[in-house]
């Protein structure tokens, strides 16, 4: 496994168990030259209750084939829970 | 014919523009990065010699599409707006109704009182949805945020009265008259930028943007401002039928709009 990769892989690890904004930061680092094109969002089924319901909620990327690389939170975790699709600027969406 | 059409309209929004900034101390205008108010704020160019003199308020809950972050940063700094994000807070209760009640429209009155705005530019059109069709083009909101829908004053023959003696602030609705159809001909015309996700991908496209949670795209094969148009002139399909909160409840966008919902 190249540096990069395993980087990269690093990365998403932390951020899916910690979506902290210091995560959120450091992924958008290496989102650009990641080779990730397109993301859809994947809500739960049926209306969300509470902010544990925003948590199960997440963003799957996708390659330029349309291979699924990888999924990441839409949630950035601080004092309190706030949306984080702005991270993912650059990314076509999928959703349909 | 339609250049003609387009032209009136344009003079029309232009004209309420210029009003609205003349009459009121602290105006903003709202931005949602959609065809309709990134086409206002090409109009609030051509009415004030290529600069758009006020602030533009994006109302932000993080979760709007990647596409309409980036669109909203080349364009701010293209056109060298002055943006004010307002970052709304995701509460527990987060679906429909409540997500645009409480989540952007708390933003907005939170915003409002820290900057002291006493005008409202918002680019709604009369023809998205028949509670937006009672709206006024000067209409009038309390303290609260209330809009008395049962008592407005009339505007006809576009007789618009910009002197509203209101507690809280006005909203100026310059694209009132306008129809969806008329945006994308003065889109096309004026070559304005629009959000990449208006086009057609893999068969779908989205017809309204709202945030991720509450707007679905549309099947569609459009994939040029000339293939809306064409699409447009045969669809039966209402322009909102991706927006979840206009399928809730009878009457769920009156609520929010006295509420204080765009």
């Amino acid at each position: 496994m190249s540096n990069g990769k395993e980087k990269m892989e690093n990365i998403i690890d932390r951020l899916n168990k910690e979506p902290s904004e210091e995560n959120w930061e450091e992924f958008a680092k290496v989102l650009p030259k990641s080779g990730i094109k397109y993301y859809r969002v994947v809500y739960m089924k049926g209306s969300i209750k509470n902010a544990e319901d925003l948590t199960k909620s997440y963003a799957e990327l996708f390659d330029e084939k349309g291979n699924l690389v990888t999924k990441v939170p839409i949630f950035k975790k601080g004092k309190k829970i706030e949306g984080a699709l702005y991270y993912l600027k650059g990314l076509n969406n999928i959703n349909k | 014919m339609i250049e003609q059409n387009l032209k009136e309209l344009e003079e029309r929004s232009i004209f309420i523009l210029r009003e609205a900034k003349s009459k009121f101390k602290n105006v903003a205008a709202l931005w949602s990065m959609g065809k309709d108010s990134t086409t206002m704020l090409a109009l609030a160019r051509k009415a004030f010699l290529g600069k758009v003199p006020f602030p533009v308020i994006h109302i932000d809950n993080g979760i709007d599409f990647p596409e309409t972050y980036k669109f909203r940063d080349d364009l701010t700094k293209k056109w060298n707006l002055d943006l004010i994000v307002a970052k709304s807070e995701i509460k527990p209760e987060i679906s429909g109704f409540s997500c645009c009640g409480s989540n952007k429209t708390e933003a907005l009155k939170k915003i409002m009182k820290e900057y002291k705005f006493d005008a409202l530019i918002v680019s709604i059109r009369r023809d998205e949805h028949g509670i937006r069709a009672k709206e006024r083009v000067f209409s009038a909101r309390d303290k609260n945020f209330r809009w008395n829908y049962k008592n407005q004053a009339a505007e006809l023959w576009d007789d618009y009265s910009s002197k509203i003696d209101t507690a809280g602030h006005v909203r100026v609705h310059p694209l009132l008259d306008w129809n969806e159809i008329d945006i994308w001909r003065y889109i096309k015309k004026e070559r304005i930028p629009v959000n990449p996700l208006y086009f057609s991908r893999n068969g779908f496209r989205y017809r309204s943007l709202g945030c991720t949670h509450c707007t679905v795209p549309v099947k569609s094969n459009a994939k040029t401002i000339d293939d809306i148009i064409k699409e447009l002139k045969n669809t039966d399909t209402e322009e909102r039928a991706g927006r979840e909160q206009d399928k809730e409840k009878e009457y769920v966008m009156q609520k929010l709009r006295a509420f204080g919902y765009m």
